[in-house]
């Protein structure tokens, strides 16, 4: 006894540390199972999750559905135009999007021109294919002015002589709509006062027709940009709920289809690299209608979560056929609409779905070199067309884009002049020769 | 100082400290099983959800395999004379003499025309006789089947999915079965004027290849996707879930092969859903 006494006063505190040892790594070792072991709540938004956003980035309604111009006609009857994304342009849409409506109706007049006011006031050019009537809510967004009709063409802005009351004038399928609307904001006011972001412009009355166009040869810089190609396999992911189901086909037109059965997308090669189609085919349900604000609202997430938008603005054009609505932007650059395929995505809706989409996968990256030149004036390009200028629907200034090669390109200011009959041609604005470019929408 | 003192203390702390860890540990492997919520509880969910969004369910929720593969399928490319051949119940030479042109035959009292490749139209004339009215549409209906199963090209590979009926005009659609399911994208719509059968119009595809087999989701789960679809397209109308059928599908098409992939059928009073059943995304099926 004495000596296991002995023994154990020895040993006590070497067994005491081995002990404590094992015992502080058995803690560790039910720590780390814990730690590992606790599930973790995860939220997962489906399209973010997947998408890689390698194309452009998200842009909201306000952000897309502006108008492609604003003039403005003084007392003096000089007129001006304003970009869709200038700053006063911006400010007006604001303005009117914070107005209440006060009073409204249809007023005698059969003719879209009988809308057109007289003396100073702003002529708001919102973009649709065809005759094609859209609610105001489409712009505007406000429910103040839910009740008013569809408008047919332009919306017409003219100062009253009570301060913050303006009236507002269109036509509509019904006829010519008079409305009057109450708008706090300085911004509405302040562009009625030409500033230096507008060009002088003239109305410009040939052959019966009348074409608004710049009034003297104004400057404009032709741009360098560099192109730069997404990697289609990172956009094609995100059209898919599960990836992994998409099967590729090879197609005799050289195209390939990545598709799940009901979801496809198509990628062909195009001037300017591949460029990408969706398909959803969808019919028509019975007895749904829904308004075209849903559709666009719909429209702008599906491709904020596919790819998004690449550039600094976009506008709309709009066109629908039976149940189908078709929704076009266009990219905008240095305050001119782009009238090329490379900044256009098109987008087919049915009952609050997309059903279609297509794109290009290249898109202009950086402005690299920029050189001011002087354009042809509206008379000299009238004066130009000749005797073609009676078939002649529209002119306007915009855009066009040369490849120089697969990863550079020119944008140079080009006059679009559309015909009767739907025919598309392009001018040189510097020189009057014919253009062709590269991908032009015809 | 007394280490052995000190040893002991932090001995009985990390006795306690482990003993609380393993009860925390034991804790967390039971709270994380795996639990089975009842199909009655997950289709009550199913229906309530709907509900919100003014959808009624109407039909049975049917039973479905585990797993299923996407076909790769093309248009069943056999030649007219073939087809001609098992329609007018006749040998090939015969068919050839009665050919007009690459697309049509016309034989005694019925024709056949290539509507494109893959499928085609016969027209009868006179009419075939299948029964009276007044006997009653069910028996005209069995009549039909009978009719297709013995004279269609192919007919034994075709099901019946359902009919409309306006008056004395009927159309009876038939669906072909790939793989034990029907294909609701190739199929035969037969139209009828009273218990005559006047023509019908037969597409068919072949498969090619089948993809690996996938986990398939059930139809409560199905109903969920086309809550959220619904939800998504801002679609909040009253409508009505007539009938649900898993089967198979494709709304892309192309000029070579696609794929047919697993999906749930749902008609409704306001078109017809087809739920992906692999992923549940949605469509709506043509009429």
């Amino acid at each position: 006894m004495k000596r296991w006494r002995v023994w154990w006063g020895r040993r006590k505190e070497r067994l005491a540390t081995v002990f404590l040892t094992l015992l502080v790594a058995v803690s560790l070792g039910l720590s780390a199972l814990i730690w590992t072991g606790t599930p973790i709540q995860i939220t997962v938004d489906r399209p973010g999750f997947f998408t890689r956003p390698t194309i452009g980035g998200k842009r909201s309604l306000a952000n897309v559905t502006i108008p492609s111009s604003i003039f403005l006609w003084t007392a003096n009857n000089e007129l001006f135009r304003m970009s869709g994304d200038s700053q006063v342009a911006l400010g007006v849409m604001w303005a009117l999007q914070q107005a209440q409506a006060l009073t409204g109706g249809l007023r005698p007049g059969k003719e879209a021109g009988d809308a057109v006011p007289s003396g100073s006031y702003l002529q708001i050019n919102v973009m649709m294919a065809g005759a094609q009537p859209t609610p105001l809510g489409v712009w505007f967004r406000n429910p103040s002015w839910s009740s008013w009709p569809a408008t047919l063409g332009p919306v017409y802005i003219q100062a009253t002589h009570e301060r913050g009351i303006y009236r507002v004038r269109y036509f509509t399928g019904r006829g010519l709509w008079q409305g009057t609307v109450a708008a706090k904001d300085p911004a509405l006011a302040a562009a009625f006062t030409p500033t230096d972001q507008a060009t002088p412009y003239a109305e410009l009355a040939f052959a019966h027709s009348a074409f608004d166009l710049p009034y003297d040869q104004i400057s404009m810089p032709v741009e360098d940009w560099t192109v730069a190609h997404s990697i289609s396999a990172h956009v094609i992911d995100s059209f898919f709920a599960d990836p992994t189901s998409a099967v590729a086909l090879h197609d005799r037109s050289h195209s390939i289809l990545y598709t799940d059965g009901l979801r496809g997308v198509r990628v062909v090669d195009n001037p300017f690299g591949e460029s990408l189609t969706y398909l959803a085919p969808s019919a028509k349900l019975v007895g749904v209608h829904l308004p075209i604000t849903t559709d666009l609202a719909a429209t702008v997430s599906f491709i904020n979560q596919n790819g998004g938008f690449v550039g600094s603005d976009y506008l709309f054009i709009k066109s629908e056929t039976g149940g189908a609505r078709a929704f076009v932007f266009q990219e905008i650059v240095a305050g001119w609409p782009l009238f090329s395929s490379i900044g256009q995505i098109a987008v087919w809706t049915q009952d609050g779905t997309v059903t279609r989409m297509t794109r290009n996968l290249a898109y202009l990256q950086e402005l690299i070199d920029q050189t001011q030149v002087k354009i042809l004036s509206g008379n000299q390009v009238l004066h130009l067309l000749g005797t073609q200028i009676k078939r002649v629907q529209a002119v306007r200034l915009g855009y066009g884009i040369s490849e120089l090669s697969s990863t550079l390109v020119e944008l140079d200011p080009v006059y679009q002049i559309s015909y009767a009959g739907g025919k598309v041609q392009y001018m040189n604005a510097q020189t009057g020769q014919p253009y062709v470019g590269t991908g032009m929408i015809s | 100082m007394d280490f052995w003192r000190v040893k002991l203390l932090l001995i009985v702390v990390f006795l306690c400290l482990n003993v609380f860890l393993a009860i925390q540990w034991l804790t967390l492997q039971s709270s994380v099983s795996v639990y089975a919520e009842p199909l009655s509880d997950q289709l009550a969910h199913a229906q309530s959800v709907l509900s919100l969004r003014g959808v009624k369910l109407a039909a049975p929720i049917p039973a479905s395999p585990t797993q299923m593969s996407a076909l790769l399928v093309t248009y069943d490319h056999s030649s007219l004379v073939t087809v001609g051949a098992a329609v007018l119940d006749v040998k090939p030479a015969q068919i050839v003499k009665w050919q007009h042109g690459p697309g049509k035959i016309v034989g005694p009292g019925v024709s056949l025309t290539l509507v494109h490749p893959g499928a085609f139209r016969v027209l009868y004339r006179p009419p075939i006789f299948l029964g009276r009215l007044t006997a009653g549409r069910a028996k005209i209906n069995a009549s039909l089947r009978d009719w297709i199963a013995k004279h269609d090209y192919n007919g034994q590979n075709y099901v019946y999915l359902g009919g409309a009926v306006n008056k004395d005009h009927a159309v009876q659609q038939f669906v072909q079965v790939m793989n034990g399911q029907p294909d609701f994208s190739a199929g035969i719509s037969a139209q009828l004027q009273g218990g005559n059968l006047q023509s019908y119009e037969q597409s068919g595809v072949v498969q090619v290849a089948n993809e690996p087999p996938r986990p398939l989701m059930n139809a409560v789960s199905a109903l969920l996707s086309l809550a959220d679809f619904l939800d998504k397209a801002n679609l909040q109308v009253d409508n009505t879930i007539e009938d649900i059928k898993l089967g198979y599908a494709s709304l892309v098409t192309s000029t070579q092969e696609w794929v047919i992939t697993p999906v749930w059928r749902m008609r409704t009073t306001r078109g017809v859903f087809l739920v992906n059943a692999f992923s549940g995304e949605v469509g709506v099926e043509a009429p």
